[in-house]
């Protein structure tokens, strides 16, 4: 066992000593330290590195190699872990919207509709501002004629903001359901690609099985209700 | 003529934007209209006639096609009058049977709101570290003010993210 050095060099602060290193001693610095089991905390300090330990041992010297190599490493390790959070964290949100850009851009059969039905589902159902924004895309148009299109198809009921229309088209570009056509005077145009009319077709084929629903309860309902009177 | 400039002070949480743009809309009411925004809490305004103005904030972190972004804002009828932060200023002269809102359905809504709290969920942690990670310093008294800002920050930080869920929550019930 390596006896222990008590003389402090610098100062004490918040009841950590720090005390020179030993290393005129014959110590092997990577010995002492390894000794350590809280040496942990690191500064830089100029050109030289100090190592303190929870339990008031501390190492410094301008010429500890070996120490500054480990400390340099610990901090090293610090900062990795401060870099890595972030990465985990973009890994994360960048999982929760997966680009679907790889789809094939071609014509699409009724069988191949029928089996990827349940895929479509996942995209559906569409907002009332999606769904009119992908009608709108039947052919190219840029923003502003999209928002004029919609509005005019839908009689008024659907406006939307520039803001809705920003987000939109870059979720739907994501999703692989719209894509961009051209691109002149800061306008760009989009177009619906063959996935975006599959999913399309599908929400039609939704709302009609809820119309014929709707129609036939509530036309039961008024049956009911004009038997009673 | 030169426009008068003048500068107002006033200072909106990230999570008042709604307070912020009813301000605005009122400084317009009174001839003040926002020319542009420097720092944090200061506003530059210029001199004018009073108008009748709808002002709207956006969120954006992506600078990538900027000029397309407020193209589609201007052929909406939108001026971008200033950028602070992520924030971008919009402005739009009120007339009836003209859509005031830059979000039209509460889905956009929602994804502002994601997309500032994003951004907060992200520096969280970081924030966090930096502060939890002992650092002595000879200074006592700077390392102790750096503490003392650190922890400051982070009440903010936790604050924001309270109330930008709380209304992410209110805009989902509608």
């Amino acid at each position: 066992m390596p006896e222990r050095i008590d003389t402090p060099l610098f100062l004490i602060q918040r009841g950590y000593a720090v005390h020179e290193c030993p290393k005129e001693r014959g110590w092997r610095m990577h010995e002492w330290l390894s000794s350590q089991p809280d040496a942990r905390h690191c500064k830089e300090h100029s050109d030289e590195v100090i190592c303190s330990c929870i339990d008031g041992e501390t190492a410094s010297s301008q010429s500890a190699l070996l120490a500054a190599t480990g400390c340099i490493l610990v901090k090293a390790l610090a900062v990795s872990f401060n870099l890595l959070t972030g990465v985990f964290v973009y890994v994360i949100i960048s999982l929760t919207d997966i680009p679907n850009n790889d789809i094939p851009d071609g014509d699409i059969t009724r069988d191949n509709l029928m089996t990827d039905r349940t895929d479509l589902n996942r995209y559906l159902p569409l907002t009332e501002a999606t769904y009119y924004i992908l009608l709108a895309l039947a052919e190219p148009l840029h923003g502003y004629g999209v928002m004029q299109r919609v509005e005019e198809m839908s009689q008024g009921t659907v406006r939307l903001g520039p803001g809705t229309l920003y987000g939109a088209f870059q979720t739907l570009e994501k999703e692989g359901l719209i894509k961009m056509v051209r691109e002149e005077e800061r306008r760009k145009s989009y177009q619906i690609t063959a996935r975006g009319r599959q999913v399309l077709a599908e929400q039609v084929r939704r709302l009609q099985v809820m119309t014929r629903n709707g129609e036939r309860v509530v036309g039961e309902l008024n049956g009911i209700s004009l038997g009673e009177r | 003529m030169e426009a008068k400039i003048e500068r107002k002070f006033k200072w909106f949480w990230a999570w008042q934007d709604d307070k912020e743009e009813a301000w605005l809309e009122e400084m317009s009411r009174q001839g003040l209209h926002l020319k542009a925004t420097g720092l944090p809490g200061i506003y530059d305004f210029e001199r004018g006639e009073p108008g009748d103005y709808a002002y709207r904030l956006d969120y954006n972190t992506s600078h990538k096609d900027r000029a397309y972004y407020l193209q589609l804002f201007q052929d909406a009828g939108w001026e971008h009058c200033g950028r602070l932060g992520g924030w971008d200023y919009f402005r739009k002269p009120r007339k009836s049977g003209e859509l005031m809102e830059i979000f039209s359905d509460r889905e956009s809504k929602i994804l502002k709101f994601n997309r500032l709290l994003t951004i907060l969920v992200i520096f969280f942690p970081i924030l966090l570290m930096l502060l939890t990670r002992d650092r002595r310093e000879s200074d006592i008294a700077i390392y102790e003010i750096g503490r003392m800002l650190g922890l400051v920050l982070m009440v903010l930080y936790s604050l924001a993210m309270i109330k930008i869920i709380q209304r992410i929550g209110r805009l989902k019930k509608g």
